[in-house]
């Protein structure tokens, strides 16, 4: 186990070096940079020099990398170009939106895809099991934006009962907040939810076709016996690999749903720092997103082993 | 267990959204105007009116102007009350209103007018506004209510140059602190400044025209323009400017909201760089202007009564010295102009464009479909919209162009007149320079509106520059709003808007 560990900090410690080196030169390549981002058609060449100036970007970019990496080690993340201000000010509160949005849709989803999931699978071509694939299916095949539009349309629209777009601003309350992120959240859970259900449907169609339960039904345990006793620990032990990339993903990878939401969470600030050249920000998110989703396949290897004893042994 | 584990998401998920539906603080009954901002500057987004990166949506609201602008184009009183110039328009004196305080409380003298003014021409603020005011060559403040400028050279409408929207009020030293303080003398005062969450304005009771009508202004970062469509039309917000022709339809069903679509000075237009072949040919201009049916174009761009044709002239029809024309398509006339200018089959040009603009491709699209009989062919190349005011923008020989209102002065001077810095199709006419010169210095009005209607004439007959309409402008805000004028949003009266 301890092996395991410090294997996975010493690859997660070498991913992280090469996002910070792998981003910076993509950004490097992008055409323009922060000053004629933000001037726009402002940008006169003697403005342009004088923005470049006091941004520090006139320096050399190889000479920027290592002042930027040797400020990262000391706990320093930098100076955002466009914002103009420290870019743990800018981070700390997109990172707790953004938990707090996945943490919601990780909430609203997973449970329910599982329980769902094995509804379909324990009783497969059965009426129940052809609705579930069919809106799994369904769900799976709109793009994002049209399946948050479907919530959006039923709890604002329609009821008035949610606002239709997140208003979210620093020094908010926790309960105000919430209410921003439950759309949003429930957007994702429905694009989560059929991934994660079609899995566990396959999976357990398999594990209940596996020897070991019909021997168990030949013995004459009772079929919830067989599924609580038998059937979920070796059916989920499959699934966590697949349960910890769509946790990266609802913490990482929801910008449409933000966008369309208007919820201001890490997706956001990347794609924004992107058109706005902001390296330090760019740099950082992508760090940061990398570390998410590090962390998320740790806990997916974690509870693998947990429930399947043969991957204990692999590692 | 399963139907447990049912029951217990499901009872999670009603909690949430019943816990949610109580707080319901998103459509609020009061009199507080909330607004969306698109927050231009990524962030860097400031109270300082002279700035680059000016939260201009808050300035307009936080901060006085001498002189205000008006929707039929005339001047009238802001915090000057007063003014006149010699005869020969080189010096300017204004009186300055009594009994107006900052929100600090302290009162506006014109040491603050001084200051302000000084301001704008500081280079070490880069301020886009400073061009505006460059002939200016010595203020004084002769009293605590006069203010005395010095120009270099006559303008006998300088008044309207102190109209431009950036020029703005502040105290007298507050340079170090304005970006953050937001100090002026307006009819609302800052309570809290968070440009990309939520920035509070409340009621400045003590306002010299009248305490506002309205307790207070929230203005929220909605950078996406569907999201505030959708804020909009879910009454998250009361107030929705600049709203695109492909919008307006969603708006025409929705009983609760009211749109007002409004004539004015903005444009896009496309640039044919006058110094690059083959555009350096008048005739070859001529016969790409002459291409095209305009009112087909608007009605493609902007839909029916989308907005005011033009005749290439950027002065705008509610501008005082707007030249009136007419300009018909003619196709066989395009089509002898090229062959006198040598082109008998024809001519091929890449037009360039990009999407930072809802506008720009659909009317590059439509340009290209019209000159196509004329014998024009346009190749349109799309560029990647967050280079193309660096690599794109007056580099190539023809590209789209965005401009906002001005009037008749500033327009000719910042965007035509030989070597300005905007001059994006690259004009350069000793005579239109002396006639520009000629416009500013004459003091009797009727012979500057000849001067003036000369210009726009030539430009119609000789410039880089196509412009079939003037959009209007559109914006949809909630029926509780009272008294909101179909003003441009930059010459609105805050104070007197109210909610019901």
């Amino acid at each position: 186990m301890l092996r395991l560990v410090s294997k996975l900090l010493l690859s997660s410690l070498c991913s992280l070096l090469l996002m910070g080196v792998l981003v910076f030169m993509l950004v490097e390549k992008l055409p323009g940079d922060a000053c004629t981002a933000l001037l726009a058609q402002d940008a006169q060449p003697e403005r342009i020099e004088q923005c470049r100036k006091s941004l520090g970007l006139d320096l050399p970019s190889s000479e920027r990398f290592v002042v930027w990496a040797s400020n990262l080690l000391k706990g320093d993340l930098g100076w955002s170009l466009a914002k103009r201000r420290p870019v743990s000010e800018i981070i700390w509160p997109r990172l707790s939106n953004t938990l707090l949005l996945g943490t919601l849709a990780a909430l609203l989803s997973i449970p329910l895809a599982i329980v769902l999931g094995f509804l379909a699978g324990l009783r497969p071509g059965r009426k129940s099991d052809n609705w579930i694939s069919l809106a799994s299916i369904g769900a799976m095949a709109l793009p994002e934006f049209v399946v948050a539009l479907g919530p959006m349309y039923l709890f604002s629209f329609a009821t008035g009962w949610l606002p239709a777009v997140s208003l979210l601003y620093d020094a908010q309350p926790v309960s105000e907040q919430i209410q921003y992120a439950i759309l949003p959240a429930l957007s994702i859970a429905l694009l989560v939810n059929a991934h994660i259900m079609r899995t566990v449907r396959s999976a357990t169609i398999h594990v209940m076709n596996s020897h070991y339960i019909q021997m168990a039904r030949f013995k004459g345990v009772t079929p919830t016996s067989i599924v609580l006793r038998h059937a979920v620990r070796p059916t989920l032990a499959p699934c966590t690999g697949t349960l910890s990339l769509y946790m990266a993903w609802i913490f990482c990878g929801v910008v449409v749903v933000e966008k369309v939401f208007n919820y201001p969470g890490l997706g956001m600030l990347l794609v924004n720092a992107i058109c706005e050249r902001d390296y330090p920000v760019i740099q950082v998110t992508c760090m940061l997103m990398t570390l998410i989703c590090i962390a998320c396949s740790f806990c997916g290897d974690l509870c693998g082993q947990l429930f399947d004893p043969r991957q204990r042994e692999c590692a | 267990m399963l139907y447990r584990c049912c029951c217990l998401i499901l009872g999670t998920l009603l909690c949430l959204v019943v816990s949610a539906c109580e707080q319901r603080d998103w459509k609020k009954s009061d009199r507080i105007l909330r607004m969306p901002h698109p927050l231009e500057f990524g962030g860097a987004d400031n109270l300082d009116p002279l700035s680059p990166y000016r939260f201009w949506q808050v300035n307009l609201m936080l901060y006085d102007q001498l002189l205000r602008l008006e929707h039929d184009g005339q001047i009238s009183p802001g915090l000057a009350t007063h003014w006149s110039s010699n005869p020969e328009g080189t010096v300017w004196n204004f009186k300055l209103r009594q009994n107006v305080i900052f929100h600090n409380r302290k009162p506006f003298t014109s040491e603050d007018a001084l200051y302000s003014l000084k301001r704008v021409k500081d280079p070490e603020l880069a301020s886009p506004a400073s061009a505006v005011l460059a002939l200016i060559s010595e203020i004084k403040a002769p009293t605590p209510y006069t203010l005395k400028i010095q120009l270099s050279s006559p303008h006998h409408d300088f008044p309207l140059l102190l109209t431009d929207y950036r020029i703005r009020i502040i105290p007298a030293g507050s340079s170090a602190h304005i970006a953050r303080s937001g100090i002026g003398t307006g009819p609302f005062q800052l309570v809290s400044l968070d440009p990309e969450g939520k920035t509070v304005l409340t009621a400045f009771p003590e306002y010299w025209d009248g305490k506002p009508a309205l307790s207070g202004v929230e203005l929220y970062c909605i950078p996406d323009s569907q999201a505030r469509v959708q804020a909009l039309l879910a009454g998250q917000i009361d107030w929705l400017d600049a709203v695109s022709a492909r919008q307006q339809p969603l708006f025409h069903q929705q009983q609760q909201l009211r749109l007002q679509s409004i004539p004015c000075g903005e444009w896009r237009g496309i640039i044919f760089r006058i110094d690059k072949p083959p555009f350096n040919d008048a005739r070859v201009r001529q016969a790409l202007k002459i291409a095209t049916d305009r009112l087909t174009i608007m009605e493609l761009v902007s839909g029916k009564e989308g907005g005011q044709i033009s005749c290439d002239n950027p002065v705008w029809s509610g501008d005082g010295y707007h030249y009136s024309s007419t300009c018909r398509k003619n196709i066989q006339q395009a089509r002898n102009l090229l062959a006198e200018a040598g082109y008998p089959d024809g001519i091929e040009f890449e037009l360039h464009t990009c999407d930072i603009e809802p506008e720009f491709i659909p009317l590059a699209e439509a340009y290209q479909q019209q000159v196509q009989e004329a014998g024009v062919r346009v190749i349109i190349r799309r560029i990647p919209s967050d280079s193309y005011w660096q690599s794109v923008w007056m580099k190539v020989p023809a590209m789209t162009t965005r401009w906002g209102q001005r009037h008749a002065d500033q327009v000719l001077n910042e965007l035509f007149r030989s070597g300005a810095p905007w001059n994006e199709s690259g004009y350069r006419n000793s005579a239109f320079d002396q006639l520009l010169d000629a416009a500013r210095a004459e003091a009797d009005s009727s012979k500057r509106h000849q001067l003036y209607s000369q210009l726009q004439q030539i430009l119609q007959d000789d410039g880089g520059v196509y412009l079939p309409y003037f959009p209007n402008y559109i914006r949809v805000t909630s029926q509780q709003l009272v008294n909101v004028p179909a003003t441009e949003t930059k010459i609105i009266h805050w104070h007197r808007i109210g909610k019901s």
